[in-house]
């Protein structure tokens, strides 16, 4: 039996959909239920869904033998997993955005709001640029407006939100897609049947 | 004595097996103190896993440490090397910062290490040591077995570039062949070696499938040499009956200025991290000022193993006599001292504690004794 964490969401809903087209599908994922946990044991499988930005730390802590999540996680929280797939979807792109009249001041610190702390002190690090960060935990945008940042690290998917809000990219970091994980220790013992899903998962990706 | 063994949790069975293994194999036991110089472990710093130290000055105003590392303390003190080669074992506590609470946190480890002349005989020695050892937690547990030497002159053939090679180095630790096909496109890195690399971070069926693709793929002489001995050593281990507990795993890699050869790291089943870690660090011994003297040796992380090893089949208490303030005295010694020749294990309560279930009840009130049970 492989266990695995989805991201809930539109990113979770999509990758189901792949398990379930590749031999993985599980009835109770597709009952109405308030279920937390969801077994197929038919196909050896069983899923559960938890905040996005949380499926790491099931699988780093081995409480899921696998799962997806998203680059920007991985280079954020930098878990001791194995990464053995880039699903190439939930694609974006991590970006440094600011006001669309923004002049950087390289003779201060240049002062970043950002949830992603780690993604940006290593980005503005390996350009050698002093930074003060400003760690938000949502409506990233704001920041910039109002005045509490100069500019904002986080995930651009279409633009739009910037766009409305007078704000534009200035760089882009890295892109940002979604990965498929597993814990070493369950990698060890669960070889075969994990080595399974990521051949059947490139196999449907590539078709 | 069997049922004293019986009485004792399951680590603590673990270790004095772990110690019986060594011992018999000529081990002997390093003890080290709790305490040593802070100006040790600031030198070696790069060495120690994570980079806090808990400090305090002692009584005569020098900054002490308390032990981050045993391995390093064993590498300082062995000087003098009888018979060229100095065997050594330790169960020993060291404190470290935890990554995941953000404090520091203090784990068992019991390792051991040689020091000296390490030829093919002992490395098969040490290795096997490891696989037994992990066997001794486990009987399902499997040791990934990989080379320095294997992973270093791939890289050689990758780049010369200190930040690339740190990057590939942590590629091959996730297995992310994707990510290094894009940095390789990225940096224009040579094909052939890339194709190498993507072939070392796909899983292999089989050590044999393992092994000779990896003879296949050696693109250097030091590969070549990496390779050659990791043949030898798994042949040895098939003989010994150990293979089906070994896993040939070449993109296992660590810090090349610490190891130079043979890498290990052990599992068992229900522990969500490696539980034993090591290998060659002739590295470590020339930046320590100890060139030309070989070494090499493994630890295990009891503080992974807490919830899987800190319990006891044995209940700790057999039964309960229960007294009140009217209970003589002399009944109640006469009472725990028969429990106690019959090797019955007892706690003298006033008041009997909630959810007892399984353990014999003795209620005493004035000299009468009447026997129960729950």
């Amino acid at each position: 039996m492989i266990s695995v964490a989805l991201p809930k969401g539109r990113l979770g809903s999509k990758v189901f959909d792949i398990f379930a087209r590749v031999g993985y599908d599980c009835d109770e994922m597709h009952s109405d239920s308030r279920q937390l946990v969801f077994t197929s044991e038919e196909n050896g499988i069983s899923y559960f869904l938890v905040k996005p930005s949380d499926v790491s730390i099931y699988v780093e802590h081995g409480a899921a033998d696998i799962g997806i999540v998203g680059k920007d996680i991985l280079l954020e929280y930098e878990p001791d997993v194995y990464e053995l797939l880039d699903l190439g979807i939930g694609k974006c792109r991590m970006c440094v955005a600011g006001k669309n009249d923004f002049h950087d001041n390289p003779d201060v610190a240049l002062r970043v709001a950002t949830k992603f702390v780690n993604i940006a002190k290593t980005y503005y690090k390996s350009i050698n640029r002093e930074i003060e960060i400003i760690k938000l935990n949502g409506s990233i945008e704001l920041a910039p407006i109002l005045g509490l940042s100069d500019v904002i690290v986080d995930i651009v998917e279409t633009g739009t939100t910037l766009k409305e809000n007078n704000l534009g990219v200035l760089t882009e970091i890295l892109p940002i897609s979604a990965r498929l994980i597993a814990n070493k220790a369950s990698y060890q013992f669960k070889t075969e049947e994990i080595h399974q899903i990521v051949t059947r998962f490139s196999q449907e990706l590539q078709a | 004595m069997s049922e004293t063994f019986d009485f004792l949790y399951k680590d603590e069975q673990t270790v004095l097996r772990l110690r019986r293994l060594y011992e018999n194999c000529g081990f002997k036991k390093y003890r080290m103190g709790k305490f040593e110089s802070y100006d040790f472990y600031a030198k070696n710093k790069d060495f120690l896993v994570g980079n806090r130290i808990i400090t305090f000055s002692d009584l005569n105003g020098k900054l002490m440490a308390l032990k981050p590392d045993v391995t390093l303390s064993i590498v300082k003190n062995a000087d003098s090397m009888p018979n060229g080669r100095q065997k050594l074992y330790y169960t020993e506590n060291v404190y470290r910062e935890s990554k995941d609470i953000h404090e520091f946190k203090e784990i068992f480890q019991v390792g051991l290490e040689v020091l000296g002349d390490i030829d093919r005989f002992e490395t098969v020695e040490i290795v096997t040591l490891a696989v037994k050892s992990l066997l001794a937690i486990d009987e399902n547990a499997v040791l990934n077995i990989s080379h320095m030497g294997f992973t270093e002159g791939l890289l050689d053939c990758l780049s010369t570039e200190e930040s690339t090679r740190d990057e590939l180095h942590m590629l091959f630790s996730q297995k992310n062949a994707h990510d290094l096909i894009k940095l390789a496109e990225k940096l224009s890195l040579p094909r052939n070696p890339v194709n190498t690399a993507v072939k070392v971070l796909t899983v292999q069926p089989s050590n044999e499938l393992a092994l000779a693709g990896a003879e296949e793929n050696a693109l250097n002489a030091r590969m070549q040499e990496a390779v050659t001995e990791l043949r030898a050593l798994y042949e040895l281990l098939k003989q010994a009956g150990l293979d089906k507990h070994i896993k040939i795993d070449l993109s296992l890699t660590d810090d090349p200025g610490y190891y130079n050869g043979i890498l290990m790291h052990g599992y068992v089943p229900g522990v969500a991290r490696d539980v034993l870690s090591g290998g060659r660090y002739d590295m470590l011994m020339s930046k320590m000022g100890k060139s030309g003297t070989h070494a090499m040796g493994f630890a295990i992380y009891f503080d992974a193993l807490d919830r899987r090893l800190h319990v006891r089949e044995k209940n700790t208490t057999d039964a309960y006599i229960l007294y009140g303030s009217d209970a003589d005295i002399e009944t109640l010694t006469r009472l725990t001292a028969s429990l106690s020749e019959q090797g019955v294990s007892y706690t003298a309560v006033t008041s009997l504690p909630e959810g007892l279930s399984g353990v014999r009840i003795y209620h005493v009130s004035g000299k009468d004794v009447k026997e129960g049970a729950v």
